[in-house]
């Protein structure tokens, strides 16, 4: 049963990477594509860790699972900012309709 | 000697020297234990339980602890377990959400992101729970934080729409709860607790 | 099983080498350093799948460096080589 709902888990996980990826190549400027990469593939990333946790039996792997995703979530929101206002203060205009 | 006092950081000498040093120190402690609790169990999981690895640390959570909190963001992090139980659930589905949009955005054939900037005044008290929210809000639906500014945070938001200044009111309430603050009342909202 | 992670690590490998025409296209440095941030992810996903295939528990410690040194990356790369001061936007690599 875990088996199964960790393979769903995986499955939604790569299914959100590639529309990063796809965000990543269609999005016109750069604050839309940090868009498509701060949400879609840190959660992408939070399902792979949580179908393989579910593979797992030994508490501290699965806490170093939690712990991987926790680092990627910090990080992936603090380099969003940081890009953007990087991406202001260069004169980078946000694209519009 | 004299190069290892800078590896002290925490138990300074002179520092104890006088009675409102040792008094600072003191109120320093419960923080200090806090540090060392997070940190030991950081270890615990990095070292998958293992007994042996406690040999280097003990003394890595040790210095780890005694170094400055926080690598000068300002302020110290006190957070209420009620409040965590209660923003906990809102980040995840907000996340899961957000996700979803920008993936539906992505794949869809035809539409495309019509984004515009906005200013959104913080309720928030400054210090650490403004920057928080700010990284925050860079994974709920539609929204990315570009500047901090005085009075609140410039918000690239992906899809203009009506729903993104609600879910910031929310957000931002959980974030008090959080953090154990009380919201600056704002014209019109009124005290939200 | 082993099979399942295996054909998800090479699918995440094929996102990768798709992201790179973000690399190629540009058209400003930030672009090309979210594809690096896209490929730090996407990396750790990889050692996660591949620790799920081989059972290697040495894979998990090399996932989670990778998360820090993506981080790392990018900090470095707002800070340094697309720093703010527009007196040192005209070094060449900026646009």
């Amino acid at each position: 049963m875990s088996m199964l709902a960790g393979i769903v888990l995986i499955v939604l996980g790569l299914l959100f990477f590639l529309s990063g990826t796809v965000g990543l190549l269609r999005f016109p400027d750069v604050f839309t594509r940090l868009h498509a990469l701060s949400k879609a593939d840190t959660l992408a990333l939070g399902l792979v860790c949580a179908g393989l946790a579910l593979h797992e039996d030994d508490g501290a792997l699965q806490l170093k699972l939690l712990l991987i995703w926790l680092l990627v979530i910090v990080s992936g929101a603090t380099c969003a900012s940081l890009i953007a206002r990087a991406a202001l203060a260069h004169g980078i205009r946000p694209w519009q309709r | 000697m004299r190069q290892f006092i800078a590896f002290e950081p925490c138990i300074d000498m002179t520092r104890l020297a006088d009675n409102t040093g040792i008094r600072r120190f003191i109120a320093g402690l419960p923080a200090l234990g806090a540090r060392v609790a997070v940190l030991a169990a950081i270890w615990w999981v990095l070292t998958g339980g293992g007994a042996s690895a406690w040999v280097w640390g003990v003394p890595a959570v040790m210095v780890a602890a005694s170094l400055r909190p926080g690598l000068g963001s300002g302020g110290v992090w006190r957070l209420s377990l009620m409040g965590l139980l209660r923003f906990l659930p809102v980040f995840v589905w907000y996340n899961l959400r957000g996700a979803m949009e920008v993936a539906v955005l992505a794949m869809h054939p035809r539409r495309r992101p019509d984004p515009v900037l906005i200013g959104y005044p913080l309720r928030l008290p400054p210090g650490p729970a403004r920057v928080f929210m700010a990284n925050l809000i860079n994974l709920v639906p539609g929204t990315l934080s570009t500047r901090l500014t005085v009075r609140g945070i410039e918000i690239h938001v992906l899809t203009a729409s009506a729903s993104v200044t609600r879910i910031l009111t929310i957000l931002e309430r959980r974030v008090a709860d959080l953090f154990a603050l009380q919201l600056a009342p704002s014209a019109g909202l009124g005290s939200q607790r | 099983m082993t099979v399942f992670y295996l054909a998800g690590a090479l699918f995440l490998l094929a996102n990768v080498v798709v992201a790179l025409a973000r690399v190629l296209r540009g058209p400003t440095a930030a672009d090309r350093m979210l594809s690096g941030e896209l490929m730090g992810t996407t990396a750790v996903a990889v050692l996660l799948l591949l620790y799920g295939a081989t059972g290697i528990e040495a894979l998990l410690d090399v996932a989670l460096v990778f998360a820090i040194l993506a981080a790392m990356a990018v900090v470095t790369f707002v800070r340094r080589t697309w720093p703010e001061d527009p007196a040192a936007d005209d070094e060449g690599e900026s646009r």
